[in-house]
């Protein structure tokens, strides 16, 4: 089976005043295959946001090498990334990063938009998916007149709606009641049958019995 | 297709950041309106100058002095009379003057062309010791018909051409009207033969206003030159020239002016346009972690800062436009137009046109782009990740 995401000891430091720094990261090495459900797992403050961030090429490792689709991305310039993104990429962030004060179905089209498809396509699809994931009486409303659950899968719309081949979801669940979540987790099976590859991070286990596999964060490190 | 999206975009983020884009639009208008309304007066004042021109008359005959224009005989207006193709010969003695500080022009020309020139509403024509003035000089004066005014005549000595001043009084016989020309308005006329009198040279005129036939017009001047070789003769479309070299150096010195009040509103663009700024940054990076490149995300600041600019620069000719007609360009026209209060006591002349309009736009949208350029650019070159933590 072909390696979709590969690791190559991955450092990442952020500087703290000015000889200071705190690491982040430290010498990860992981390799994902195409089409599995990949579960990063770890406490609050191991490094899982940073270590899908920078799989998800939104930012680069202080050190170390990450290969998608065998491209090594460190070598790609802003522009690149950027396209790599809105081809291949969908990704649903912690703390969702919805633009404030935009209707609902809208925060969805706008990674539509430099694909250059029309509006009413852009907004067929954004109707589909908030249809799919139970929003489409909400289609209208701006994400501060929706519940944190609501911002969540509306997030995970928005990161669904290119079709990609790489989904990067940053504690999909930790919002969401069991009934919702399962619905979601039923989702994204079929993804995953549809050869989709999968990542999501969790501070707790409840997702374990789903994952293909499992790396577990702790202190920036990877343990067995 | 992809272009229209980045538009829509753009428009959306307008009305979301309400507040910005009004604050941004108030301060460009008012940077923008001062700049237009004085375009619009300056082209305003270069048309009309250029009618009185055109209205004027063909030729203007005076004789040279030591290289300068002189006083010509007033007999040789008869003489010109006669030659074929001439309509009108009219001897005229200008002299500027002072009336209580202000510089006016008194025109001394034969009695039946000043009932030609102005229109009398009050009053009547000027007989010998008399004047007539014009509505405005005469409200800014207190003066009424009757009243006696007293005039100094800068008048060069004949012996050793030292100038003194002659002090004179004189009864306002009329008052003519003045709405229609900023130049008539500190006109004052007198019959010719009074006028003449003052300089104490006998017979003498600053010049001979010539009216031709358009066909004449060259045999006229050729004519008029065999008369007399120390003659000078100017026709229209030099002093239109003159005219025009004149209001292309106002020009000239107004946009110098301008560009320095420009430099500074730099800074207060760069003020306003940071309102919301954290926020702004924000919504760039979800742009560039959802698939928008650095370009797409800079064209759709592009787009945001022309429709501020679209906006803008027709708020301001709107505006101007108000300011200079309604208003008839208080406390600004004094800047354009020499010896007028606060309020203009005359119907001022402006002109927009589409130039101004262009101006107005370009103008918008350097400003809004020199505000927003630098903050931009910085947050679109970095990785969403750091913008978003
Ligand atoms: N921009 C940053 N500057 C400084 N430290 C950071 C920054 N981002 C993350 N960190 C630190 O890196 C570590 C890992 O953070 P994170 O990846 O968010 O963990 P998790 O997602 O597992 O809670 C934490 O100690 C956090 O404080
Ligand atoms: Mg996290």
């Amino acid at each position: 089976m072909s390696k979709v995401i590969r690791c190559e000891d991955l450092y990442k430091s952020y500087p703290l005043g000015r000889d200071n720094e705190v690491v982040a990261l430290t010498g990860i090495n992981l390799s994902i295959e195409k089409g599995t459900l990949t579960l990063i797992t770890g406490p609050s403050g191991s490094g899982k946001t940073t270590l899908l961030s920078i799989i998800g090429t939104l930012e680069r490792p202080t050190k170390g090498r990450v290969i998608i689709n065998d491209r090594t991305v460190n070598e790609l310039s802003d522009a690149a990334l950027a396209r790599l993104r809105r081809d291949t990429m969908g990704f649903l962030f912690q703390d969702y990063n919805l633009i404030p004060r935009l209707p609902a179905w809208e925060n969805v089209t706008y990674p539509l938009i430099p694909l250059g498809i029309n509006s009413s396509e852009r907004k067929k699809r954004a109707l589909q998916l908030l249809e799919m994931l139970g929003l489409s009486h909400r289609y209208t409303h701006t994400p501060e007149q929706l519940s944190g659950g609501e911002r969540q899968r509306l997030s995970l719309a928005r990161a669904l709606v290119n079709d990609p081949e790489i989904l990067l979801l940053d504690e999909p669940t930790s919002n969401i009641d069991h009934k919702t979540a399962e619905k979601i987790m039923q989702l994204l099976r079929e993804l995953r049958e549809n050869g989709k590859s999968i990542i999501i991070s969790s501070h707790d286990g409840h997702l374990l019995s789903e994952a293909d596999q499992t790396f577990q964060l702790s202190g920036g490190r990877l343990v067995e | 297709m992809k272009t229209m999206g980045i538009l829509t975009v753009a428009t959306a983020n307008l009305l979301r950041h309400r507040l910005r884009t009004f604050v941004v639009v108030i301060c460009l208008v008012v940077i923008i309106t001062p700049f237009v309304s004085a375009l619009a007066l300056l082209e305003g004042i270069k048309k009309e100058a250029m009618i009185s021109v055109q209205e004027g008359a063909d030729l203007y005959v005076t004789m040279d002095m030591y290289g300068r224009n002189g006083m010509i005989p007033m007999e040789v207006a008869d003489e010109i009379k006669k030659i074929n193709g001439v309509l009108k010969a009219v001897p005229r003695v200008i002299s500027r003057i002072y009336v209580e500080g202000r510089l006016c022009v008194l025109l001394g020309i034969p009695l039946d062309e000043i009932e030609e020139t102005v229109k009398i509403i009050k009053g009547e024509l000027p007989d010998d010791g008399e004047i007539v003035v014009g509505r405005a000089l005469a409200k800014a004066l207190g003066l009424e018909v009757g009243s006696n005014l007293s005039l100094g005549v800068r008048v060069t000595a004949i012996i050793d051409h030292s100038p003194f001043i002659m002090k004179r009084v004189y009864r306002v016989s009329g008052i003519f009207d003045t709405d229609t020309s900023i130049w008539s308005s500190d006109l004052i006329l007198t019959g010719i033969d009074d006028a003449i009198s003052i300089y104490e040279m006998e017979d003498f005129v600053s010049d001979i206003a010539v009216y031709v036939a358009p066909s004449r017009l060259q045999d006229v001047a050729d004519t008029i030159q065999q008369m007399n070789a120390y003659f000078r003769i100017q026709s229209k479309s030099i002093a239109k020239q003159y005219v025009k070299r004149g209001f292309n150096r106002k020009g000239g010195i107004f946009v110098l002016l301008y560009t320095f009040a420009f430099i500074l509103a730099i800074p207060v663009m760069l003020i306003v346009s940071g309102t919301g700024l954290t926020e702004r940054k924000k919504e760039m990076a979800i742009l560039k972690a959802t698939g928008w490149q650095t370009d797409e995300v800079l064209q759709m600041a592009f787009f945001e800062n022309t429709i501020i600019a679209l906006i803008s620069a027709p708020a301001s000719v709107l505006i101007s436009y108000i300011w200079l007609k309604l208003f008839n360009g208080a406390f600004i026209a004094q800047m354009f137009i020499a010896e007028i209060e606060n309020i203009a006591p005359f119907r001022i002349p402006v002109q927009f046109t589409f130039g101004t309009f262009l101006m107005a736009i370009f103008f918008s949208l350097i400003f809004t782009l020199v505000g927003s350029i630098y903050s931009t650019w910085r947050t679109a070159t970095t990785p969403p990740a750091e913008v978003l933590r």
